[in-house]
């Protein structure tokens, strides 16, 4: 504080006068002295001072800087004074003014100007007004407003703030007007691309889903979400973790590890279940991929997922019906094939088991390549003649083998190409069935046809040996016509045994069955076979299973065994080794699964085998045909008897033969427990074939009926003939003794065992003996004698007649 | 060279002198601007009494010369470099 008033020590006043006297011209000397060349200048202590002039320049330069910043600014910049004029303001500012009337410049209250303020944005300047007062009132502590403008015909988004200078009240405020319109557009923009995305993903099923890298947090969830998942969008927002726990417990740790793995960059790519609340379980296929910033790092995660439940149900139902398909087909015996233009596209297991190919094998191929060369012809129409259709053809199993098939065919697609399902049945066996059904079809009718003539045939042959045999007699010993007339009787014997072979194989051959054991039957003929081979044949005999004892005719047996050695051995030029083997089996159901036409239970078995040339199919299929013979010399009756004896034993009989590997032939005759009936031994003693009793001959055909008469009459005997069973009949009615009754079977208006019964009513006691070459009739069932006939089996030579005729006499 | 940063002749020196050295000196000089208000030890201990004053540091001897070298021919000279003209 300086007291002016105060003695002696100087005025301050003055003194201070004089001080900036003596300042002002150490001014002027220093400027003076250093030519005002100099800015500053310093004491001896190194304090500088700032010549006054110099003050001015840097204060002058200070302002400058501060102005150019403001002037560089876009915003609009106004100083107010606390009474709200306008002080100074920055160019944008100025350049603004200078287009506005008034003119909005420094000394002019820009509160009074806003107030004042008319036409459209008056409300917004009266606004600004009451804002900048209270503001300088120191009321606020800003003020801020922003408002659509309209500058030079042009709309504008103008932002204006107040800001308060320090001071209580302030010592003023700044005013600030920014444009905003280019912010507003892009907030605008960005608005109404929102708005669009937020349309789509509202609108759609498929949830879109963004999160930070971490998984921490969800960013969005679309509204599908909720109805997918079943829970809401706010409760993810709020529990991100229950995005993954939603996941079925079976996919979780997969599924986890992809979203994962996205959050370090990975992209995935995925389908799993989540379980909703209520516990039901969705499908949901999800793909998502990293968002990164400039700098390459990972900071969200985004990805849609959608639900496929019923895509995924539609395709398991799908993979059900191809398996059940697949199944079914599979455990079909038929095969089945998809073809396209003949080409094997698909075959199921019932094929490959048919064929022995493996699906692979033959996928690719055309079907023609699995046709017999002569069916190829065939299978090419069918497969051009349309889709539709059921054919029979041949085709070649890998092995080779020939199978018979029935082929059904379908219109199918594949790849919306036409294509054809087949379905394939092996009917070999029933061909093989058909073939052997019509085999004894044949059989049956050469048999009918044999029967049909062997009753005149063999009366013919009656005739034919019987009056030989009275002719040799009449010749004398020496005499050269006798060699001729045993020709005749040789061939008539040959005929005879001809008949009898066409009977048998027809099972019309009449047969007197016995108990035999095969074995024993075999190694009482084993010499005889040996006469019978060549000495470059070896024949082994073997028997197993106890003693084969069956129900057969021994000659017929005999016959069988015969037949079979000779074919061996004829199937043998060059020699070999013939088998004969007996044995007891036991046919399983298994067994006659695969031989046909085998029978279940026990059998006495022959076998015949060689080590020859063997059989190809055709000859095997045809072996046992009547009058089929590979031999030039063959009659083609020796396996066709065979057959016929076997099958009217009630057995059967099986063929193996390869070509080049020899043939087995193994007969099944039904084993029978029981004693060995030995045959009736011939007695040993000379017996005298004459006799003198009365014999009634009955017989329709006059030259039978006349050779037999004489040769009972050569015989001694006395023979009342009678040409039919009527006058037959009235012998017995009248007082003639007689002693034998002999009659013809088969005769017209009355057979010759209702004769039988009718004589023997009259005359009860006496013999009847029939004589017949047929079987079908009376006296026989079945082609089975029974024992209390007697019988002849036409023809007969007379030697034959003469002791059966003593036999039955004697046992009266 | 040391200024009083802001005066008209402080920035005045310091352009001259930019203008002299690239002329003269191409390359083949370097200047250092103290601000005396800045650093006022160092212009105490290089004996500065005013602004702006250039100081050649080399080559020796020392020479100071005062203003805002605005007459070029003494500048040259003081500082003992030959004047092109010359």
């Amino acid at each position: 504080m300086i007291d002016a008033t105060a003695a002696p020590p100087p005025d301050p006043g003055q003194e201070l006068l004089d001080l900036v006297e003596l300042l002002d011209a150490t001014e002027r000397r220093i400027e003076e002295l250093t030519l005002g060349e100099v800015d500053s200048v310093m004491a001896r202590d190194g304090r500088a001072f700032l010549l006054r002039r110099a003050q001015e320049q840097v204060r002058l330069s200070e302002s400058a800087k501060q102005a150019s910043i403001l002037d560089a600014l876009p915003a609009r910049i106004a100083l107010l004074d606390p009474q709200g004029t306008i002080i100074s303001e920055n160019e944008a500012w100025r350049e603004y003014a200078r287009g506005m009337r008034p003119m909005q410049e420094t000394g002019l209250s820009y509160i009074a100007m806003c107030s004042a303020r008319e036409g459209t944005d008056a409300g917004y300047a009266k606004q600004i007004a009451a804002g900048m007062r209270s503001v300088l009132d120191g009321e606020s502590p800003s003020f801020a407003l922003e408002y659509l403008d309209e500058l030079f015909g042009r709309r504008v988004w103008c932002l204006t703030t107040v800001t308060p200078l320090a001071g209580s009240p302030p010592s003023g405020a700044v005013v600030m007007h920014v444009d905003t319109t280019a912010k507003r557009e892009a907030e605008e923009r960005l608005r109404e691309t929102d708005a669009r995305f937020r349309q789509l993903a509202d609108n759609i099923d498929t949830v879109f889903f963004l999160r930070d890298a971490s998984g921490g947090e969800i960013l969005y969830v679309s509204p599908a979400y909720e109805k997918i998942w079943g829970r809401s969008c706010e409760s993810l927002y709020a529990d991100p973790r229950s995005w993954g726990d939603s996941f079925h417990p079976e996919d979780r740790e997969a599924t986890r590890a992809a979203h994962l793995a996205a959050g370090i960059g990975g992209h995935f790519r995925l389908e799993f279940r989540v379980v909703r609340p209520d516990g039901s379980v969705r499908w949901i296929s999800s793909r998502g991929f990293p968002v990164r910033d400039e700098g390459g790092v990972v900071v969200r995660v985004a990805g849609i997922a959608e639900d496929i439940t019923e895509r995924k149900q539609a395709l398991e139902r799908l993979r059900e019906s191809e398996t059940r398909y697949r199944t079914l087909t599979d455990a079909s015996f038929d095969a089945i094939t998809v073809t396209q233009d003949g080409i094997l596209l698909e075959v199921n297991s019932g094929f490959e088991r048919m064929f022995g190919y493996t699906a692979a094998e033959v996928i690719g191929h055309h079907v023609t390549e699995l046709s017999s060369p002569e069916a190829v012809a065939g299978v090419e129409q069918h497969l051009l003649g349309g889709a539709n259709g059921t054919y029979q053809t041949v085709a070649l199993r890998k092995n080779g083998e020939r199978i018979f098939l029935e082929v059904t065919a379908r219109p199918h697609t594949v790849d919306g190409k036409d294509a054809r399902l087949a379905a394939l049945r092996d009917v070999t066996e029933r061909r093989q069935l058909e073939e052997q059904f019509r085999q004894a079809q044949k059989m049956e009718a050469v048999g009918r046809l044999a029967g049909g003539v062997a009753h005149d045939f063999n009366n013919q042959l009656a005739v034919i040996i019987a009056y030989a045999a009275f002719v040799h007699e009449g010749l004398l010993e020496g005499d050269p016509q006798r060699a001729d007339v045993e020709e005749i009787q040789k061939a008539a014997v040959g005929a005879a045994a001809l008949t009898r072979q066409l009977l048998t194989f027809s099972r019309q051959q009449v047969v007197a069955p016995r108990i035999i054991a095969l074995d024993m039957m075999v190694g009482s003929s084993v010499a005889m076979l040996g006469r019978l081979l060549g000495e470059d044949v070896e024949l082994v005999v073997r028997h197993t299973g106890g003693s084969a004892t069956a129900l057969i005719d021994p000659g017929q047996f005999e016959q069988i065994v015969m037949n079979l050695v000779v074919n061996a051995r004829d199937a043998m030029p060059t020699g070999g080794k013939l088998s004969i083997a007996t044995a007891v089996v036991d046919l399983d159901d298994e067994y006659i699964r695969s031989h046909w036409p085998a029978t279940r239970g026990r059998f006495a078995m022959l076998e015949v085998s060689d080590t020859g040339i063997g059989m190809d199919g055709a000859t095997r299929d045809r072996v046992f045909e009547p009058f089929f013979t590979t031999k030039g010399t063959g009659t083609g009756l020796g396996l066709a008897t065979v057959y016929g004896i076997v099958k009217q034993s009630g057995g059967s009989l099986w063929l193996e033969s390869e070509p080049g590997k020899g043939a087995a032939f193994r007969i099944y005759i039904p084993f029978v427990e029981g004693v060995v009936t030995l045959p009736d031994q011939q007695p040993a003693v000379a017996q005298p074939l004459s006799g003198t009793e009365t014999i009634l001959l009955a017989e329709d055909a006059a030259p039978v009926r006349g050779a037999v008469r004489r040769m009972l009459q050569s015989l001694g005997y006395r023979v009342l003939v009678a040409p039919s069973a009527a006058v037959a009949l009235r012998f017995a009615e009248s007082q003639e003794k007689i002693h034998l009754l002999v009659t013809d079977v088969v005769m017209p208006e009355m057979s010759g065992r209702v004769l039988a019964e009718r004589f023997n009513e009259l005359r009860p006691g006496v013999q009847v003996l029939y004589m017949s070459g047929y079987t079908d009739d009376a006296i026989v069932r079945h082609g089975v004698l029974s024992a209390s006939v007697n019988f002849i089996e036409k023809p007969f030579t007379p030697e034959k007649l003469a002791r059966t005729v003593r036999d039955l006499l004697q046992h009266e | 060279m040391y200024v009083a940063a802001g005066t008209q002749n402080s920035m005045q020196a310091v352009s001259n002198l930019t203008a002299l050295c690239s002329a003269h000196l191409a390359g083949n000089h370097e200047i250092e601007i103290v601000d005396v208000f800045k650093q006022p030890m160092r212009a105490l201990e290089d004996g500065i009494m005013m602004t702006p004053t250039l100081v050649r540091l080399a080559p020796t001897p020392i020479r100071k010369i005062v203003g805002s070298l605005g007459q070029w021919d003494t500048v040259l000279r003081a500082l003992g470099i030959e004047s092109p003209a010359a």
